[in-house]
């Protein structure tokens, strides 16, 4: 069979769209009216090992125990230490809100002071010549008037100087 | 440990390209069935039972292993399927492993594929994190990648150019492989000028997104020494997943990566002290170019801090000692569902001497094979070309 | 089966319309601790790898296993995912056993349908190319399913709301049932027309749980419990994808899968040789053809079995004792949970719906488009 050209052949467009409305928890739901409420970031401690978790979570991942008394959760950062981090400078589409991503778009993964753990979000600074890691930096929170109890209420890291 | 010996006695592997519009996924799906039964001179009656493994999210399907049940030869057949990501060409492997070691089929047939022509990947791949905490802040694979790359120059010292080098081997090497996706030749410098991507990725050190089909079918000690001539026996195999709390793509305390845990448990259980001695080539799964230094490093194949040491001197080239990826790897070839799976169906050509052009010069008598997503998942096999 | 895998202990969550108080890896989290508890071991050190089960459409997250290796303490151990329903997990469990692989495994299954619409998914399972875009879910496929079977073989929609009758009524004495009542036959048939024959109370309700359990070889089950329950026999088998292509009044699939796993256990005369089943009722007239697809009786003839009595949890060979999917359980812990059931059942903790003497169980699971594909398992009583 003569195989047709690109014009000729046929094609099928569709767009899937799946709509979500996922169940927190409490620990994460916790987490989240913190934020909203007090401006305060958490995280919570795993009474066996003393592992941080940030966000927090129902048990420590490597022995299994419990970590959600209230006692264990410690409010942590908002200052840290950047591990490491990345750049985005080619655009892609956002699965969340169906827009493209807006670039360049840096995230740094950063060590909470007060406890040793983790958080990912946006930084300000975008050029990659600019963030090493190691630097210090602060996560921002946006007025109390603007949380919605969402990890936007973190509007982002911005490097300061120590 | 392994009560039943399994080997591979079927390999078929399509062309990949960016896009091939005059073809379905179902026709690429039997296109490498057809090639690997050809391969292995069986027909589909002979097999017993299927392995499927493709990440169906990305392409716009749901439980695509019935969907497609006719072009994989599954109707009528017993079978599993898994969508794990980046690992699912080797999980799959594994699928069909443990239904002829359990006695359960005496031969399966593994099939991956992705017809990344139709698929949204990268959007997709964002959404293996959390949606309440991290997935606004993941750019697909690329970020997990990019924080990868740059621990590992900071740890240790590999630069860019180490990265450039790593892609220039790999283009010579895919443009003796008639099957791999891009089959361009680069120099150190044209890497470094390609477009950057997600820092410090650019489009020539990471890997792309490859369309293509890859099949392998296995077999049970007393029937592979009937169906082949050189069945290629899976000697051992081990998959590792990592916590996601916490876990930060190895970046945390006390670095402990799947792949160093998958290392150390495959080289111990098979007295293996010196695996750049013991096996002679390694193809391993390498979404980025910075990902073979540092993971030689994590597999034990080097001291850690010497992998890029080891890219510097030429030393993972075709004709080296102990050549990574002959094939041209992930970084040349990716379609997601059956990358991994090549991986273990190019060191089977390896054991066989049927790599054509970039079959490897000394004779491979072990070989590795790895497979590699999420947030540190790991697959590592040991093949063979004996039963000792 | 030359050595036999061993089901220690097996955990539910409640089954409920929606639990918003829980994250998925909390229901996860949830079933395994309970399993555990149950068989008395220590997740860390006792069990050497995790079968998971989830499917990245109703999670909404591809790789919808990354949270488990956090809740089952596995982080650096084997844990893979199965991406068929929850029998198929099982199965895939027996078989890290089977090869010599493993001699303690944990499958855990979870799903929350209550995160998404469901009907969207199901569509997307369907082939793109002719298909998809009639705009078909799976409640429209089975009710052609349905019409044919009730057109070949005479099959009433009276027989057919007798299964909800008798699965929502064995519901009432399950614990964690997520709905259960007293129904009459019209109330069934005249409970809102979903695609036609299929009434609102004809197909499987949304629902949000999961379903854990210990497997382990043969020498370790009988350390951990006094009833280990057996697994003698597996099977499962895809049919033709294209509805066409099958004639739906049959389940050909069914039919090779409980044939091989019937073999591999020794059962010579099903609807003799077996104490219950616990099967898949996604749709009402599917408890029917299944019972024919595993057996039970002769094709054709599922409506005269539900008629006979037999199947009545009182009866000689109870289906469902436990109320069903019908009753609501998610869709993916489905097959897993039917296996909890059998296990329970033969281990006598089924409590108000406990089949006296019950000795060999039958558990079904099946996926995809009108049952396109069905796993069975053979499981017997071990201890005194």
């Amino acid at each position: 069979m003569k195989e047709k050209t690109q014009e000729e052949l046929v094609y099928l467009d569709m767009t899937l769209k799946m709509p979500f409305k996922w169940a927190t928890g409490e620990p994460m739901g916790e987490f989240f009216r913190e934020l909203k409420a007090n401006g305060k970031i958490y995280s919570n401690q795993c009474p066996k090992c003393g592992r941080v978790y940030c966000p927090p979570i129902n048990v420590c991942t490597r022995d299994h125990a419990k970590c959600t008394e209230k006692d264990k959760w410690v409010a942590v950062g908002p200052k840290g230490t950047l591990l490491t981090f990345f750049v985005a400078e080619q655009s892609f589409l956002v699965p969340t809100t169906g827009e493209m991503l807006k670039v360049p778009f840096a995230v740094g993964i950063v060590m909470l002071d007060g406890a040793p753990c983790t958080l990912q979000h946006q930084m300000e600074e975008t050029d990659p010549a600019k963030i090493k890691p190691g630097m210090r930096v602060e996560a921002i929170l946006k007025p109390a008037a603007e949380r919605k109890g969402n990890i936007f209420d973190i509007k982002h890291f911005v490097t300061i100087k120590e | 440990m392994h009560k039943n010996r399994v080997a591979i006695v079927g390999i078929g592997e399509t062309l990949h390209s960016s896009r091939r519009p005059y073809v379905n996924d179902g026709e690429l799906i039997y296109d490498a069935v057809t090639l690997a039964l050809n391969d292995a001179n069986l027909s589909i009656r002979d097999i017993d039972s299927v392995a499927i493994g493709n990440m169906d999210l990305f392409e716009g399907h749901y439980l695509n292993d019935a969907m497609l049940s006719l072009y994989s030869g599954a109707n009528g057949k017993p079978g599993f399927k898994m969508n794990t990501g980046g690992t699912v060409g080797t999980m799959t492997v594994i699928e069909g492993w443990y239904q002829v070691a359990s006695g359960m089929a005496d031969t399966c047939l593994c099939v991956g594929w992705e017809k990344h022509d139709e698929a949204t990947v990268t959007p997709c791949i964002s959404t293996i994190t959390d949606p309440a905490i991290d997935r606004p802040f993941c750019v697909g694979a690329l970020s997990g990648l990019a924080v990868i790359a740059i621990d590992y120059m900071n740890r240790t010292g590999c630069t860019v150019e180490h990265a450039a080098m790593v892609r220039a081997n790999a283009s010579l090497n895919a443009a003796r492989n008639p099957n791999a996706h891009l089959r361009d030749k680069y120099s150190v410098k044209d890497v470094l000028n390609a477009r950057m991507v997600l820092y410090p990725l650019n489009l020539l050190t990471v890997c792309p997104t490859s369309l293509g089909a890859c099949a392998v079918i296995l077999s049970n000690e007393s029937k592979a020494k009937k169906i082949a001539k050189k069945p290629v026996w899976i000697k051992d195999h081990v998959s590792i997943h990592s916590e996601y709390g916490g876990a930060q793509f190895g970046v945390n305390e006390k670095r402990r990566t799947s792949h160093i845990e998958a290392g150390a448990q495959i080289f111990k259980r098979n007295g293996i002290t010196n695996p750049r001695k013991e096996t002679q080539v390694f193809e391993m799964y390498d979404p980025s170019a910075y990902c073979i230094p540092a993971w030689m490093e994590d597999f034990g194949i080097c001291g850690i801090g010497e992998g890029w040491k080891l890219v510097e001197k030429g030393a993972i080239a075709l004709e080296s000692e102990y050549p990574i990826n002959p094939s041209g790897g992930t970084l040349c070839t990716n379609a997601i569902g059956d990358t991994a799976m090549m991986r273990v169906a190019e060191a089977a050509l390896q054991i066989r001497g049927d790599a054509g052009e970039h079959q490897v010069t000394r004779e491979v008598k072990q070989a590795l094979a790895s497979g590699f997503g999420g947030s540190y998942w790991t697959d590592l096999f040991l093949l063979s070309k004996t039963t000792d | 089966m030359p050595e036999r895998v061993g089901i220690v202990a097996a955990a539910v969550t409640k089954f409920e319309a929606a639990k918003p108080w829980q994250h998925l890896a909390e229901l996860a989290l949830e079933v395994t601790d309970k399993a555990v508890e149950a068989a008395g071991i220590s997740l860390k050190d006792d069990v050497e790898a995790v079968v998971s089960n989830s499917q990245d459409h109703w999670d909404g997250r591809t790789i919808s296993s990354m949270p488990i290796p956090d809740v089952t303490c596995s982080h650096l151990k084997d844990e893979s995912k199965v991406a068929d329903d929850g029998a198929y997990a099982v199965a895939y469990g027996a078989m890290h056993i089977l090869s010599g692989d493993h001699k303690l495994v944990l499958v855990v299954s979870h799903c929350a349908e209550s995160h998404t619409d469901g009907t969207i998914i199901e569509n997307w399972s369907i082939d793109h190319i002719f298909t998809r875009m009639l705009g078909m879910d799976y409640t429209i496929a089975a009710a052609l399913q349905a019409r044919r079977y009730m057109d070949k073989y005479g099959i009433t929609p009276e027989q057919m709301a007798k299964v909800v009758v008798k699965n929502m009524g064995n519901a009432k004495k399950n614990k964690y049932a997520q709905t259960s009542a007293t129904l009459t036959v019209g109330d069934v048939l005249n409970s809102k027309m979903l695609a036609d024959p299929i009434t609102a109370m004809e197909r499987k309700p949304v629902s949000d749980g999961a379903c854990a359990m210990i497997l382990a070889t043969e020498d370790i089950a009988k350390k951990l419990t006094k009833n280990p329950v057996w697994i003698t026999g597996m099977g499962n088998c895809y049919d033709a994808h294209m509805l066409g292509d099958r004639d739906l009044a049959n389940c050909d699939a069914l039919v090779t899968a409980s044939k091989k796993a019937y073999k591999m256990a020794g059962i010579k005369n099903p609807a003799k040789d077996i104490s219950l089943v616990e099967l898949s009722d996604y749709y009402a007239h599917q408890e029917l053809l299944w019972t024919e697809g595993l057996g039970l009786c002769k094709p054709g003839e599922g409506g005269k079995l539900i008629d006979s009595g037999k199947t009545q949890l009182g009866g000689e060979l109870p289906v469902n004792p436990s109320g069903g999917l019908l009753s609501g359980v998610p869709v993916t812990v489905a097959g897993a949970e039917r296996v909890a059931e059998a296990v329970w059942q033969l281990q006598g903790l089924a409590g108000d719906h406990q089949v006296k003497g019950a000795k060999v169980a039958v558990a079904h699971g099946c996926g995809g488009i009108c049952g396109q594909m069905h796993c069975v398992l053979v499981l017997e009583k071990g201890g005194s």
